[in-house]
């Protein structure tokens, strides 16, 4: 089957005509002449008519072929015969998969190494009229010449990120589609089978792959350090390892870079660990595996703050609240103190529940007024309802009375909702419960949630630090407006408000200025140490239609969309040939009719 | 192409320029077997004894009989000249020259039309056998006889003859059977039958005239009339191709028909001149770019 790169071009076809249209003007304009010999023409005519006419309509045919061969080339024939000469005018999506399995070493040779120099391969086969774009880990699509790949490629390094490839394709094809030309997607992959996932549109594709097995792997997908911060006493350390065999598996536990303890880790299996005690302040704590050929999981930091146990004041005969705060003094989380005030409001730090007498409302409200609160008590509500959700509220708690909380400000933040109403907010180092810990008002301290949450009011919350967090390289995550500079190692990066994405695995502490405000554990995400390859089975179900070649040699199926050659030279060869065979022709016609 | 009005100066009564008739004077007309006539001299008559009349003398030529040369004069000039008389002066001539429409081609302007080289070349002729005191007539003829002038032999018939081709008109089709009869008629006895035309015509009909005529004893020179135009085809653009005489026509591109066309003439007139060397004619092609003594020289030439 036929196509065609420019085919409006074809509209030229109607030039074909011309010789004929030619032959018949020239017939119809013959001009008359007296001539008495006509007899003698006649049996000349007669004797000639068959070669002469045999001439023409072989001269009209190869005009008429020529005609036809500029145009089809004009108009960017391709067949679908792939053998037969260059490959069209095409657009190819190149990727390049530089994501974390690409760290692998096989053979000692870093597997992106081999899929850099395979992509170089694929490149070589462009011609100057094809359209060509990379596109590697980080997602960015970059248009350019063979060359300006190839100088991409050459600075290119393993990205320590997770690449879905069926999203990458998808967009690829758009790309592909959008060009208006023939052509597919090249997709040059260690194909671990974490990063497959189904594709949508169609077109052409090739993967490109490694014939050999993926090495075995190692690594550390999940570790955590539990609640934060710790207390000067310490904390707990839990981690898991994922790992080709069942066998228990070393690991050293690190404080700033200083080991501090080993422990065995079964595969599979989550383990904790205890360390401390502990100064106060930030630090990192790591774990790491024994080296294998995929490095990137054998490590594994996260930030961890360490700080003094509040000093809390509550009113004991708060029957709820005492046992509760009772719990946290006795677990080291908080000790008796003026620090924080618990159920009232004090000159620091306060956690204010609504009075039980709502005419005591107006004087609260008015004690808030003057510390500056944005928030403030509003009118009684009684009713069955249930928290919806909330920072530091995670299951479901029922209320049945509440007081309203009322912004009378811009600033402050919404942490918890009851029915879609602000339930548990923040003003300053003020947080404001809108329903008093009792049964009557709502089932929170009766609930296995009310001591936790207790203690992350009282050592989070109300001091306004930003919760450590575990977030995945490569994905952003919000770090609040006011944190203007990521520091990792000795690294400091700029950070601008909105969405703010790690670049390297690894602690991230958060300043705003020079004042730590928080800090991040960015890790890989866990999926990419499975490094094992994708089947034919899986490759068939999620990339239906795809090719796959290996890496060596593979290149040269690269250009073969759907098995199409450019025929352009094949028709000027032979619109050449036309031309040549027309020249002599004439030429020997015109002898012959001269010939003395 | 046209053909010349007869207000041409190209048609003067005398047909010929004074060049023309300065080049006829080597010519004579001789024929190739016996002939019945009047005088005796170029032509040995066959009729012997009629008359000893002495008429004149004139050069000796190769195959003059001895007994005719006239040894006082050869004594005296050291010249061979051989006595002629009356009775052997026996030469009679029919011109019998085509006027059809195809004779009033020519093949450029500069060109005289094929009749009006004919009639100069009939002219020509016909003074050349009137100096020879042979008697010479005239037949016209197209589809049909146009004119008919009988065999006389004295300078004032000359004019006569000549007056007469002067006043010829291409006429229409072409048809020799009649005007080959007429000659029959008019020729009772042997004689020279000159057939001028550009032939074409029917050349089984014509043949089959001419040997008739040559079946009766009759010399038969046919001059192949032709213009330059006719025997090698100018290249061109496409071209519909008319025949003045009849309605047919063929359209084609010259330059493309040349050689074939050339072919074609040049088998023509090689089955002319073997019909005719086979029924013991001459035959001669002349082209009209042709100087008249020249051609006719050519013609004549045994």
């Amino acid at each position: 089957m036929i196509g065609f790169t420019l085919p409006w071009v074809l509209i030229g076809l109607v030039a074909a005509a011309l010789p004929l249209l030619l032959h018949l003007v020239q017939h119809h304009e013959a001009v008359d002449q007296l001539f008495p010999a006509v007899r003698y023409l006649q049996d000349a005519a007669r004797a000639q008519q068959r070669r002469l006419r045999f001439q023409h309509w072989l001269l009209l045919l190869v005009r008429t072929l020529l005609i036809v061969a500029l145009v089809l080339a004009a108009a960017g024939a391709t067949w679908r015969h792939s053998g037969i000469g260059p490959h069209a005018p095409s657009a190819l999506v190149l990727l390049v998969d530089n994501s974390a399995p690409s760290g692998a070493v096989v053979d000692g040779e870093p597997v992106l190494a081999a899929l850099v120099r395979a992509a170089n391969q694929v490149l070589d086969r462009a011609t100057a009229s094809d359209r060509l774009w990379l596109v590697t880990a980080d997602g960015v699509v970059r248009a350019g010449s063979a060359a300006d790949l190839r100088n991409t490629l050459t600075a290119l390094h393993v990205d320590p990120i997770r690449w879905d490839l069926g999203h990458a394709v998808t967009a690829a094809r758009q790309v592909v589609r959008a060009s208006g030309r023939p052509g597919g997607v090249v997709v040059v992959t260690s194909l671990p089978s974490s990063a497959l996932t189904a594709i949508q549109g169609s077109g052409s594709l090739l993967v490109l792959h490694p014939e050999a097995a993926a090495p075995a792997n190692r690594g550390i997908t999940q570790m955590s350090a539990g609640v934060q911060p710790w207390g000067p006493a310490g904390g707990r350390i839990s981690l898991n390892i994922v790992s080709s065999d069942t066998a228990a598996v070393p690991v050293t536990l690190a404080i700033n870079g200083r080991a501090v303890r080993e422990l065995l880790v079964v595969p599979g299996v989550n383990t904790t660990a205890r360390i401390g005690p502990l100064a106060i302040g930030w630090l990192t704590i790591t774990a790491t595996l024994p080296p294998d050929e995929f490095r990137l999981d054998d490590s594994r930091s996260i930030p961890v703050q360490i700080t003094p146990p509040a000093a809390v004041t509550w009113d004991p005969s708060d029957r709820f609240l005492n046992a509760a705060a009772e719990a946290l003094v006795a677990d080291g989380r908080i000790r008796r103190g003026s620090g924080v005030h618990l159920g009232d409001l004090g000159p620091g730090p306060s956690i204010l529940f609504p009075p039980s007498d709502a005419a005591q409302i107006p004087a609260v409200n008015r004690q808030l007024q003057q510390r500056g609160a944005t928030w403030r008590f509003g009118t009684l509500v009684t009713g069955a309802e249930r928290v919806d959700s909330g920072a530091v509220i995670a299951s479901r708690v029922d209320v049945t009375r509440r007081v309203t909380l009322e912004p009378v400000g811009h600033d402050g933040d919404l942490l918890a909702t009851v029915g879609g109403a602000p339930w548990l907010v923040r003003t300053g180092n003020l947080l404001l419960l809108g329903s008093r810990p009792d049964p009557a008002w709502t089932t929170l301290p009766l609930s296995a949630e009310f001591v936790p949450l207790l203690d992350a009011m009282l050592t989070r919350s109300v001091r306004g630090d930003l919760l450590s967090a575990d977030v995945v390289v490569g994905e952003p995550s919000a770090v609040g407006s006011q944190v203007t500079t990521a520091v990792h190692d000795s690294t400091a990066l700029a950070t601008q408000p909105g969405p703010w994405t790690p670049t390297a695995p690894g602690a991230w502490f958060l300043l705003t200025g020079h004042d730590t405000v928080g800090a991040l554990a960015a890790h890989s995400d866990p999926r990419v140490s499975n490094l094992v390859h994708a089947t034919n089975a899986q490759l068939a179900a999620l990339w239906p239609g795809s090719r796959t070649a290996p890496l060596a040699g593979g290149a040269r199926e690269a250009f073969a969309f759907g098995g199409r050659g450019d025929l352009r030279g094949v028709l000027l060869g032979l619109a050449l040939a036309c031309a040549l065979v027309e020249m002599i022709l004439t030429g020997a016609f015109a002898r012959r009719a001269a010939a003395v | 192409m046209p053909r010349s009005s007869p207000s041409d100066a190209a048609f003067r009564p005398d047909l010929l320029q004074p060049e023309d008739v300065a080049r006829l004077g080597g010519i004579e007309v001789t024929t190739e077997g016996v002939v019945a006539g009047f005088l005796a001299g170029l032509h040995r008559s066959a009729r012997r004894g009629f008359s000893v009349e002495f008429a004149e003398h004139r050069p000796y030529q190769p195959g003059d009989e001895p007994r005719y040369i006239d040894w006082k004069l050869l004594a005296r000039t050291d010249r061979l000249y051989v006595k002629q008389f009356e009775e052997e002066t026996s030469l009679r001539a029919m011109l019998v020259v085509d006027a059809s429409a195809s004779m009033g081609w020519r093949g450029a302007p500069d060109r005289l039309t094929k009749l009006d080289y004919a009639a100069r070349l009939a002219a020509a002729l016909a003074l050349v056998l009137v100096r020879q005191h042979d008697a010479v007539g005239l037949i016209t003829f197209d589809e049909q006889v146009r004119s008919m002038t009988p065999a006389r032999g004295t300078s004032a018939h000359w004019l006569t003859l000549a007056r007469a081709l002067a006043a010829t008109e291409a006429g229409h089709a072409t048809a020799a059977e009649p005007a080959l009869r007429q000659v029959v008629a008019a020729l009772r006895r042997r004689g020279l039958v000159v057939f001028i035309s550009d032939l074409l015509l029917d050349r089984p009909l014509a043949l089959k005239a001419l040997r008739y005529l040559r079946h009766r004893g009759h010399q038969v020179l046919v001059l192949h009339i032709a213009d330059p135009a006719e025997l090698e085809l100018a290249p061109g653009g496409e071209t519909r191709f008319l025949d003045p005489e009849s309605s047919a026509s063929v359209t084609l591109a010259p330059g493309e028909w040349t050689t074939a066309y050339r072919e074609t003439v040049q088998q023509a007139v090689r089955d002319w001149r073997h019909a005719c060397r086979a029924a013991g004619m001459r035959y001669a092609l002349v082209s009209t770019d042709l100087p008249f003594g020249t051609a006719l020289g050519q013609a004549l030439a045994r």
